[in-house]
């Protein structure tokens, strides 16, 4: 049982934004891959993520990520050529499956299937980076600002979960010491945890009780709380305004239909669906990001200024 | 503990009903194909943020002191440790168990903070992703579940249709959070689609089903007497009145002077007070 959470700090300029900042730089990813699924659009989304993934020095961390994005990512693949049938280029002719109808499997399908598959990858690798490069604590914080009461709830939460692991450590040792056998099956290993489950969840409940009262002492709920605000630095507002453009740019190609690629009924030829203005301005932002990022390691100058 | 701020001010009240506003309007515009709401995989997800911030607003809204604040993390952090604990086993995690029974024992509203804030926690531990903010929604409404089933039972603790409840979560939690896999990356979005997307996650569904009927059948009875008995423990009320009879009529009694004695000025008095209501109720 880890107590850690997966964010640890770095020296790098993505963990040294502003929480708020390095969430709507998430944000701006998300919509891309999200909102447009031209196969070339998605090429640069990715070219976007690994940039910052590897700026923010967390590509072994979203390992993991990674991994189960592939799983899923492989029943993507799966199940879309099983029960979309369209397409005319026809690979495998399948059987009459009840509510699936006739399983022929197309070229049409498979791509999309594969498009999809790589959307979700790249999802699962943009949550990555948010799970290891943004910090809890900055995202309570602006939570706290909106909600004080659940942000509270959930900073006690994040607090009593290592003291828990600790205790659960501990009573355990105990029960060894005194000639519990907590090994064997897992019915043995299930009967001999259960004393200290409840045990675990009574002590939990106590000291719930007990900071209730601490909180209670200290005149909770009597005035405006006292919070630590994570100050803005000059780094900030660039990663914010790219961001922002690339959301725009974004939402604009979306309602003026750019974006889309046609799958279906045949593949069409993928740099039709083009436009030069946004394929230069998506580079532009994430090449803006990587020099930004590049300079702030290199160059010491930019990074007293930033 | 009187006088304390309920912390809804009007900037949060003015939020609240402009989120709650907005989820019309996102559903209007997607089905009127208006892009880039059309985009159901971002819209949907827009509209699971939406709905979990105008509820979690309304943790705000409602008078909750420290004691409701310290439970809900503390059951929040248990359900985490337990999710983290099984997360070798796919499927199989106490999380629906223990947001059920918070909603159960502590009324709905409670069980849905402990239920989102369950997700939100232990994925700060197995890593954030798509599935965040439906895992939040899904097991905060087992908590709102746990809930009506107490209102229905009328607060008794019954484990039959407590394991029915948990049992059937654990495949509708499955459904919910297929949802968004199955409008964003399976194409066309039809029926058919949908029950094979479930249908490739049916072992786990039945993993999580069958995992949460175990947690009731081992631990069900014995963590719902647990926190009845701590919600018992919250049930105090501040009663000034009730302090000042009771000066007085053993004022009376003693015939001189116990007013002053026994009620130094600003002391305060807590009684006992049989909650009707739900939860932890208006006693805190």
């Amino acid at each position: 049982m880890k107590p850690l959470p997966l964010y640890r700090h770095k020296d790098t300029v993505f963990h040294g934004l502003h929480p708020a900042i390095a969430a709507t730089v998430v944000f701006s990813l998300l919509a891309l891959i999200l909102l447009l699924r031209h196969p070339v659009y998605l090429c640069l989304a990715g070219a976007g993520v690994w940039s910052l993934v590897v700026l923010a020095d967390v590509a072994r961390e979203t390992g993991p990520h990674l991994r189960l994005g592939l799983f899923m990512a492989l029943l993507v693949v799966m199940v879309n050529p099983l029960v979309n049938h369209r397409g005319e280029h026809v690979l495998v002719y399948g059987p009459h499956v009840p509510l699936l109808g006739k399983l022929d499997i197309t070229l049409e399908s498979l791509v999309y299937g594969s498009v999809s598959a790589f959307r979700l990858l790249l999802v699962m690798m943009v949550f990555g980076l948010a799970s290891t490069a943004i910090s809890p604590d900055g995202l309570l914080d602006i939570l706290a600002r909106i909600s004080s009461r659940s942000s509270l709830s959930a900073a006690i939460a994040i607090r009593l979960y290592p003291s828990m692991v600790v205790e659960a450590r501990e009573m355990k040792e105990v029960q060894l010491v005194r000639g519990e056998r907590l090994q064997g099956g897992a019915w043995q290993r299930m009967r001999a945890h259960l004393p200290f489950l409840a045990a675990l969840f009574q002590g939990l409940l106590d000291r719930a009780a007990c900071i209730a009262e601490s909180m209670s002492a200290r005149g909770f709920g009597s005035g405006k709380a006292t919070r630590r605000r994570t100050p803005f630095r000059a780094r900030d507002p660039f990663f914010g305004v790219f961001s922002l453009a690339g959301v725009a740019v974004v939402v604009l190609m979306s309602v003026l239909g750019k974006g889309d690629y046609d799958y279906f009924p045949t593949l069409s030829n993928p740099l039709r669906g083009l436009e030069a203005w946004a394929v230069a301005a998506l580079c532009g932002e994430f090449a803006c990001l990587a020099i930004i990022g590049w300079s702030w390691k290199r160059w010491p100058w930019l990074r007293s200024r930033m | 503990m009187r006088g304390r701020e309920t912390g809804d001010t009007w900037a949060r009240r003015a939020l609240r009903s402009l989120l709650v506003a907005l989820v019309p309007v996102l559903v209007f515009l997607g089905v009127l194909g208006v892009a880039p709401f059309s985009n159901w995989s971002l819209n949907s997800v827009m509209l699971a943020l939406l709905v979990l911030a105008s509820l979690f607003l309304r943790f705000e809204k409602g008078d909750y002191g420290s004691r409701e604040v310290a439970v809900v993390g503390a059951l929040a952090a248990a359900g985490a440790a337990g999710r983290v604990l099984f997360a070798a086993l796919p499927g199989v995690q106490p999380a629906t168990f223990v947001a059920v029974l918070s909603g159960f024992v502590l009324g709905e509203e409670s069980g849905f903070l402990v239920g989102s804030l369950i997700a939100l926690l232990s994925n700060l531990f197995l890593g954030h992703g798509p599935w965040t903010p439906w895992q939040m929604l899904a097991w905060g409404m087992s908590g709102v579940s746990g809930g009506a089933l107490s209102r229905l039972l009328r607060g008794k603790i019954r484990m039959a249709p407590i394991a029915v409840l948990t049992t059937f979560w654990g495949f509708l939690f499955g459904w919910i959070l297929n949802l968004w896999y199955w409008l964003s990356f399976i194409y066309p979005s039809s029926l058919a689609s949908y029950v094979a997307t479930c249908a490739a996650s049916f072992w786990f569904d039945l993993m999580h089903a069958a995992g949460n009927l175990v947690f009731v059948l081992v631990l069900g009875r014995s963590v719902a007497v647990m926190l009845q008995r701590y919600r018992d423990r919250c049930r105090y009320h501040y009663m000034e009145e009730t302090w000042v009879e009771a000066a007085e009529q053993l004022a009376a009694v003693e015939g001189s002077g116990g007013k002053e004695e026994m009620a130094p000025a600003g002391t305060a008095f807590e009684v006992m007070e049989h909650n009707a209501g739900r939860g932890l109720g208006d006693c805190r």
